[in-house]
């Protein structure tokens, strides 16, 4: 069995020069498309290059899908300029809001999971998919808090929200492990319940404890190596699931190419064995 | 959008009661967000300086020269901005900018590949590119910046808006053909 697409890491400018030296090895790489949003220049430039050699995601964080009101227009249409320009192998957004009438909040914040809401998401994905003429795979947030009002699990809205507009899914491993430390669940039980078919995704990535509340809140903040707890997780979903991209995400204290690529590698093997195991399975 | 950061901050601060003891603030900003307009301008062509080289005087006074997507220029009249701004800009540059001599300065960003540039320029600089970018014929133009400054070398202007990559083409009929003066950036201001 071939992967096509096997571990990618997140891009950033400093490791531009890495990612375009490194091997077309099913390797890939992921990028907020926000930061393109630009009519011309370098950093574009730089992501053609990038995008000449290996393949590439755009990972939105600002479609603001759980929002009361359709995707602002334009940025929908630079996304849709973007992925005409690239022709990402992966696109993705969140289960989230981040925009309140025209303003925006630097977060991805949380909302009760209501019929309504269900009804709303779902006209918000079918315009997305629509306008990029493609599906797109939907991402479990980290949880802080237990918000009330909820008529759907998130894996139940999830699940119904792939029934009504056919996109897949994204699982954040680290955003589950995240969501059940701080709500009290059990990160297993949640993991095992994914859709296997509409996992087009996997991100990995490291959280902090709270500087003040320590342990009992943990933070989604992307600037540490993947927690052991987080690739027990990823290798359980692996297991059961089989093998499908997977994104190491790093945002903030960046170390070295070398370091995250170590990440990677890991994340590789694991969808390498789950391949050969798949391989010997159908045998 | 990432791409609009900073626009209109320049304004906010000119209106900003307890920034109003520093005048220079507001045109520092604007200075910034001319550098993220340049950067992330659409990629452009570059004028030949032979094909300005090549035109009749009489041609050359009917043509326009088009400025480049990303130049973005600044005119300020009693403000030493670009100094400021670019001082700042200058890592290894830990002078206290008291040497600094209070005069009107302008500034020049662009972009004409990869990397963003700038240079001070001078008021009939300005000029002549405000001229330029309202399609004013290189007449029109070099009118402008003569008006903005008596004085000016109008073959050193053009050197230098060349060698900046100040310009994307040359059209041989400049849409605006009147006599009359562009307004200048010194007036506008």
């Amino acid at each position: 069995m071939t992967i096509a697409l096997s571990a990618g890491l997140s891009l950033k400018p400093a490791h531009y020069a890495d990612a375009l030296a490194s091997p077309a090895d099913a390797r890939w790489f992921e990028v907020h498309p926000e930061n393109y949003f630009v009519d011309g220049g370098p950093r574009l430039a730089w992501l053609d290059a990038v995008r000449a050699r290996h393949p590439l995601s755009l990972h939105g964080v600002s479609l603001s899908l759980a929002s009361d009101e359709p995707p602002d227009e334009a940025r929908l249409a630079r996304l849709v300029a973007l992925a005409d320009r690239l022709a990402p192998a992966l696109v993705s957004e969140h289960l989230a809001w981040s925009s309140w009438r025209g303003a925006y909040l630097p977060d991805l914040l949380p909302f009760p999971r209501t019929r309504e809401a269900l009804d709303r998401i779902a006209a918000n994905v079918s315009i997305v998919q629509d306008a990029l003429k493609r599906t797109i795979a939907i991402e479990n947030p980290s949880h802080y808090l237990t918000l009330e009002g909820h008529e759907f699990g998130e894996i139940a809205f999830l699940a119904e929200l792939v029934r009504r507009t056919g996109c897949g899914l994204l699982v954040d491993v680290n955003n589950v492990y995240v969501s059940a430390r701080n709500l009290g669940l059990d990160a297993e039980a949640i993991v095992d319940a994914f859709p296997a078919d509409a996992i087009a995704e996997i991100h990995l990535a490291g959280h902090s404890a709270d500087p003040v509340l320590g342990d009992t809140l943990l933070v989604d903040t992307h600037d540490a190596p993947i927690a052991p707890a987080v690739w027990a997780l990823y290798e359980r979903l692996v297991a059961r699931i089989g093998p499908r991209p997977t994104l190491v995400e790093r945002d903030d204290n960046l170390p070295a190419y070398a370091e995250l690529d170590a990440e990677r590698a890991r994340a590789a093997a694991v969808l390498a064995e789950a391949a050969a195991q798949s391989a010997e399975a159908f045998a | 959008m990432l791409l609009d950061y900073g626009e209109g901050f320049d304004r906010f601060l000119a209106g900003f009661a307890p920034a109003a003891d520093l005048p220079w603030l507001p045109g520092v900003a604007a200075l910034d967000r001319a550098w993220t307009e340049a950067h992330a301008a659409r990629d452009d062509a570059l004028v030949d300086p032979g094909e300005i080289a090549g035109l009749a005087p009489e041609q050359l006074a009917d043509a326009l020269l088009v400025p480049h997507a990303a130049a973005r220029w600044t005119w300020s009249n009693d403000l030493p901005l670009f100094t400021i701004w670019s001082r700042n800009r200058d890592p290894d540059d830990e002078a206290d900018l008291s040497d600094v001599s209070w005069h009107g300065e302008g500034a020049l960003l662009t972009r004409p590949r990869d990397t963003v540039r700038w240079r001070g320029i001078g008021v009939a600089h300005c000029a002549f590119l405000d001229a330029c970018a309202a399609g004013h014929s290189l007449a029109g133009a070099a009118a402008a910046a003569l008006a903005a400054d008596g004085d000016v070398d109008l073959a050193r202007l053009m050197a230098d808006l060349l060698d900046a990559g100040a310009f994307a083409r040359l059209d041989r009929a400049a849409p605006n053909r009147t006599d009359t003066f562009p307004i200048t950036s010194a007036e506008r201001r």
